[in-house]
């Protein structure tokens, strides 16, 4: 069985002169870092805009990365920008709950894989409480909360993304999830079953 | 320890952050906390309710663009020292050392004589007493020959100007004072 490149190796291809492994990079990141993006900006709109400079200016940059987690790297970047744009626009989603457009694109296909149509309107509609619940909650928290259940950090990561204590991002997180479970209460009640 | 803490140990859990011992610590107390076991539970559930929707994604038409411009674009370029290179850099700072050790002797000839002369010229002095003194690396391998060739050189200019002299056994020179 043959391995999957490792982003490294990846990075290592592109760096050669192989664009297509920066084409799989982006792949390989693309729902990750797009959550990440979508859950601390304003709209698709901005979203859709930030994801590009991301990836543009990772091949600017690529240069200065020195470092063996591509993916703290991406994030600290995408985070860096995200803080940019919302300082220059002056919207500061982190300073109180977003207006928050979550409505998706009624002409993109879903990438889901079978779902009965009813099933995926369910899906989707929880998708949406679930986001503006997320939304709701002060900027801080949002990104821990994102960072940790969306791009899948470590603690110790987020942490040193956000420059604060470790004990800061876990009180952050504690924090998060009471607000969510009290924001989603009723989702929470059907998951009874859930172990 | 209070539930607070453990609440914060169990987030540590899931991400693998905790050490063994903390984590046999953690479950002897869920053992007797339902308190911290609810918590438990409320955490696998919102992992649950978060990871059954599907993940937001940037529309077809962005990623295409954005694959368009990674697909034209030029990689970065990485310079790399080619294998005849680096005696190539060394042989131009040697001429580099020689044009300004001939420079500072002529001047210094054509000049005032003696420490005046080379007073006026303490940064091209200093500049070669540093090039003679050995490296302060420690542990490295014994210097390249363009290094030895280099201080060898800087040796030769200060001792022509009797800025330095030559001990008996001709190995070290000394500077003399200005």
């Amino acid at each position: 069985m043959r391995m999957e490149a490792t982003d490294e190796e990846l990075l290592a291809r592109y760096r050669a002169g192989d664009t297509e492994a920066l084409a799989m990079l982006i792949e390989r990141h693309r729902r990750i870092l797009y959550g990440f993006i979508l859950g601390m900006t304003e709209g698709r709109e901005d979203a859709e805009e930030i994801f590009q400079e991301v990836w543009l200016r990772v091949m600017r940059k690529l240069r200065l990365y020195r470092r063996r987690n591509f993916r703290g790297w991406l994030i600290r970047l995408t985070r860096n920008l995200v803080l940019d744009r919302a300082r220059h626009r002056q919207r500061l989603c982190a300073v109180g709950p977003a207006s928050g457009d979550v409505s998706r694109d009624p002409s993109e296909p879903e990438p889901v894989e079978k779902v009965s149509p009813a099933d995926m309107v369910q899906r989707q509609e929880l998708a949406e409480r679930i986001q503006v619940a997320v939304r709701s909650l002060p900027g801080p928290q949002r990104e821990v909360f994102l960072l940790r259940e969306n791009a899948g950090l470590p603690f110790r990561e987020i942490a040193r993304i956000q420059g604060v204590t470790i004990n800061t991002a876990l009180a952050r997180m504690h924090y998060a999830v009471r607000r969510l479970r009290e924001a989603l209460r009723d989702e929470y009640t059907e998951l009874r079953g859930v172990p | 320890m209070k539930c607070d803490e453990f609440e914060r140990w169990l987030l540590l859990e899931a991400t693998g952050e905790l050490t063994s011992a903390q984590a046999a610590r953690l479950r002897d107390h869920l053992a007797t906390c339902s308190a911290c076991r609810a918590w438990q539970a409320d955490l696998a559930r919102l992992h649950h309710l978060v990871s059954s929707v599907p993940a937001p994604e940037p529309s077809p038409a962005v990623v295409a663009r954005l694959l368009t411009a990674v697909r034209t674009a030029r990689p970065p370029v990485r310079l790399v020292l080619r294998p005849w290179f680096g005696p190539a850099l060394a042989a131009a700072a040697l001429a580099v050392v020689l044009l300004g050790g001939i420079a500072l002797v002529t001047g210094i000839r054509r000049g005032a004589p003696g420490p005046q002369a080379a007073g006026t010229r303490l940064p091209e002095i200093s500049s070669l007493v540093a090039m003679l003194l050995p490296e302060e690396s420690v542990g490295e391998a014994a210097p390249s020959p363009e290094a030895v060739n280099v201080r060898e050189l800087a040796r030769h200019l200060l001792i022509m100007e009797g800025l330095a002299v030559e001990l008996p056994n001709g190995e070290e020179a000394e500077l003399t004072p200005l």
